[in-house]
């Protein structure tokens, strides 16, 4: 049965309970960081933080505010991540979650660059290989497979996140964007549902996906490789074998032709 | 970004370029000597003996780069089609076999060749006829590995790599101007090392002035495939735009007008068409050399802008 996390964002007050919770379970050590002039802390996601909160200042009414969101892995059915790793350790458990064996990660990188949402992040100190948040399906902190809710689940105070059968999740969010759409947030809306096959982390949204941030129409990395391949191969045939027929075989022709006619 | 937080530096760029390179340096040795009958096997023999070692070194510094590299042999665990980097992966290994493979074929024969009896005809002839099939082989992993290069890093989400379909002919075109270019080097090098030693591995005015033609017209249709490469990108909207800016009129811009433009381009291409017909040697070798090093910083402003 798939399984998703569902993060509301009208419900979010930024208390980072998440971060820390997420921290905690997976025994992250704490970052050093700098006043940016901003309370989003740390600046981006990294192998020590898998989940962060996004402060977006933004103007309501001519009004100063904020808009929450949260930075993890979206854990796609179509994960490019998984589809462009050489080792095939990027793996999906029956939920629908993705997450990389880090017994198997060679570190390469491919994964960093291939995820339309700048997730993974590389361990260049210790590991060396590719960390992004696994739902809590890590093997030895499995939180799922012991019948739990993933970490930043279980400590949200305000529940802004849930945890349960897709389906079932779905079916509350659109319920809940309804809600926020009747109390005039006309902008509301569920992202994850259909993208990239469908997320296992789904937002409900009380603005445009466009002022959180998020790519409107995200692409499986792969999607144009069987394309790309071709405009390869069909560049090798172009630019080497019609110049080289031309300045070995055709003037060889010529020559040979030039010197019979003589 | 700064580049010592990029998670692809220098080792990739130096791939990218080497394994290109000893691609195109292989296609373009094939295809002259089969659309010349037979007539340039050394020059076929050199691309393959100078390519491997590029090769080589390409894969060793991809593993270098990895994050674990003692664990680099996961990759030969699995064949996965759909991912670009375990297909180089298999390619580079298949094309670098395939060329070892042929230097001992070639070392037979060039031992049977020396005793003339019945026996040794038979090891010759057969050796031949594998070579050939052998080379056929090459051939095409030659074009998956140039290929590869570009379609690496093109299956990705980041804009200037990923968001036309023209990454991998960039690639594969400038591939093939350096693999000339080493080709052109490496016969006048042969030459100078071989020069009154009646040794087989020379070659002929002829053929260095027909690959400079060919390495002319190579870097007209590079520089045509970039210049539709950074209008499509630049017409795919806002991202891109920015995207090729960078290359263009950004951070990266000196070295892209100076070192991939001026000296891989313009340079030789100045240069070849002014002493067209001349027997310009040091002018060819200095082309060639100019090509090669453009080739490098084409991969590294690429591999670079990207990660921006």
């Amino acid at each position: 049965m798939e399984k998703a996390i569902l993060y509301d964002s009208s419900k979010c007050t930024a208390c980072r309970g998440c971060q820390v919770a997420c921290k905690s379970w997976n025994e992250h050590e704490a970052e050093e960081t700098t006043n940016r002039g901003s309370y989003e802390n740390p600046k981006e996601l990294s192998p020590e933080t898998w989940v962060k909160m996004r402060f977006i200042e933004t103007e309501r009414n001519g009004k100063f505010a904020w808009l929450f969101a949260r930075r993890a892995c979206m854990h796609c059915t179509d994960a490019s991540c998984s589809i462009v790793c050489p080792t095939g350790s990027i793996l999906k458990t029956e939920e629908g979650f993705v997450h990389i064996d880090q017994e198997w990660c060679i570190g390469c990188g491919n994964c960093l660059y291939a995820c339309p949402f700048d997730i993974p992040h590389k361990d260049h100190h210790h590991t060396g290989t590719a960390m992004k948040c696994t739902g809590c399906t890590s093997t030895g902190l499995n939180r799922q497979d012991a019948g739990m809710a993933p970490a930043c689940v279980t400590t949200c105070p305000t529940g802004a996140l849930k945890f349960g059968n897709r389906d079932e999740l779905i079916e509350e969010a659109n319920q809940r964007v309804a809600d926020l759409k009747a109390k005039g947030m006309s902008n509301a809306n569920l992202y994850g549902k259909d993208e990239l096959g469908g997320l296992h982390v789904m937002y409900i949204l009380d603005d445009t996906v466009e002022a959180y941030g998020l790519p409107e129409d995200p692409q499986v990395a792969s999607s144009t490789v069987i394309p790309k391949w071709l405009t390869g191969v069909a560049t090798a045939g172009v630019i080497a074998a019609l110049p080289l027929w031309f300045v070995f075989k055709r003037k060889q022709e010529l020559e040979a032709r030039t010197k019979g006619g003589a | 970004m700064s580049l010592g937080e990029m998670s692809w530096n220098w080792q990739i760029w130096i791939d990218l370029w080497a394994a290109g390179m000893a691609g195109g340096a292989y296609l373009v040795a094939f295809l002259a000597n089969k659309f010349s009958g037979g007539k340039y096997t050394s020059l076929f023999r050199t691309a393959v003996i100078t390519g491997l070692p590029l090769a080589i070194i390409g894969v060793l510094l991809l593993v270098i780069d990895l994050g674990t590299p003692i664990w680099a042999w996961h990759l030969f665990v699995k064949f996965l089609p759909a991912a670009v980097m375990s297909m180089g992966t298999w390619t580079l290994f298949t094309w670098i076999v395939v060329g070892f493979v042929m230097i001992i074929l070639w070392i037979v024969e060039w031992d049977a060749n020396r005793n003339c009896d019945k026996y040794s005809a038979g090891i010759v002839n057969f050796v031949k006829k594998l070579d050939g099939l052998l080379a056929w082989v090459g051939f095409i992993f030659a074009i998956l590995l140039m290929t590869y290069t570009g379609v690496l890093i093109a299956t990705t989400t980041q804009t200037l790599w990923a968001d036309t379909l023209l990454l991998p002919s960039v690639f594969v075109s400038s591939a093939i101007a350096t693999g000339v270019a080493l080709l052109i080097i490496m016969t006048m090098l042969l030459n100078k090392i071989n020069e009154g030693r009646g040794s087989g591995w020379t070659f002929s005015e002829d053929l260095i002035g027909k690959l400079s033609k060919s390495l002319m017209g190579i870097i007209i249709v590079e520089a045509v495939i970039m210049a539709v490469y950074a209008i499509w990108l630049a017409l795919t909207g806002d991202a891109g735009g920015e995207a090729i800016n960078i290359l263009l009129a950004g951070d990266l811009a000196i070295v892209f007008w100076t070192l991939v433009v001026g000296l891989g381009m313009v340079i030789p291409l100045a240069l070849l068409f002014l002493t067209r017909g001349r027997n310009a040697l040091m002018v060819l070798a200095t082309s060639s050399a100019c090509v090669i090093l453009g080739g490098l910083a084409l991969r590294a402003v690429i591999t670079v802008g990207g990660q921006l």
